[in-house]
């Protein structure tokens, strides 16, 4: 009987550090989203403006490049851009994508929707720089919230697991 | 008297201020407020029961 008490105040434990670490690691994993969504539109803005490739190919490209997520999000644009308008594939991709991104971050990114592939080549590429620029205001605040929140939610986690094991001995 | 509850005070005391102190830290006074309240509550709930059998004991010493 007290083994299994025991057993289930660990289990108790973990559970709530695990909580608070996965809280924590959310804002470490968004800065390093929003980092490599900001390398994937360099690439994207040296391609449009070098290579003249169609916008699906250059998506496709870049889908390779990036790690699994952003990765994810231009490939399924690429793909989409079969049937739809590049905008709204782009705008599809975003809205399905599985990332720790916040609303605020996918809503810059969807403001380049509305000239992707619609304008000449210079209009496309102050529009990627603009949304660039957003982007890297986006990094600083992230990082900013990362400093503040990933340590504090970690202890909070396991604090709180410890305050509740004592009180249930 | 149990000596167990005193352990059991000593501990949660250390664990509200080692959160007291990361709240804080992190600029968030209310909620640091907060969990030291409900520290402080909790500590009351667990000698509640102590105080009360002190209460009665000295009623039967005096005779009240």
């Amino acid at each position: 009987m007290i083994i299994i008490k025991y057993i289930l105040l660990l289990i108790l434990f973990s559970i709530s550090s695990i909580i608070g670490i996965s809280i924590a690691k959310k804002y470490g994993t968004r800065v390093k989203e929003l980092k490599e969504v900001q390398r994937a539109l360099h690439i994207f803005e040296e391609k449009i403006k070098f290579t003249y490739e169609p916008i699906p190919d250059v998506f496709e490209e870049i889908s390779k490049k990036c790690r699994e997520n952003i990765g994810n999000i231009f490939y399924e644009a690429s793909k989409s851009m079969n049937i739809m308008s590049a905008g709204e594939a782009w705008e599809k991709a975003l809205d399905n994508s599985n990332t720790k991104l916040t609303k605020e971050d996918l809503d810059t990114l969807k403001g380049m929707a509305k000239l992707l592939g619609k304008t000449d080549l210079d209009g496309q590429v102050s529009e990627i720089k603009l949304t660039e620029k957003f982007i890297d205001t986006k990094i600083e605040e992230a990082e900013i919230e990362k400093t503040k929140n990933e340590k504090l939610f970690k202890t909070l986690g396991i604090t709180t697991g410890l305050t509740i094991v004592v009180i249930l001995i | 008297m149990n000596i167990d509850l005193l352990f059991k005070i000593a501990a949660i005391g250390i664990l509200v201020a080692v959160l007291h102190q990361v709240l804080v830290r992190a600029g968030r006074e209310d909620q640091a407020m907060m969990t030291t309240l409900a520290g402080l509550i909790i500590v009351l709930t667990l000698v509640i029961k102590e105080v009360s059998g002190l209460f009665s004991t000295v009623r039967t010493m005096f005779n009240l």
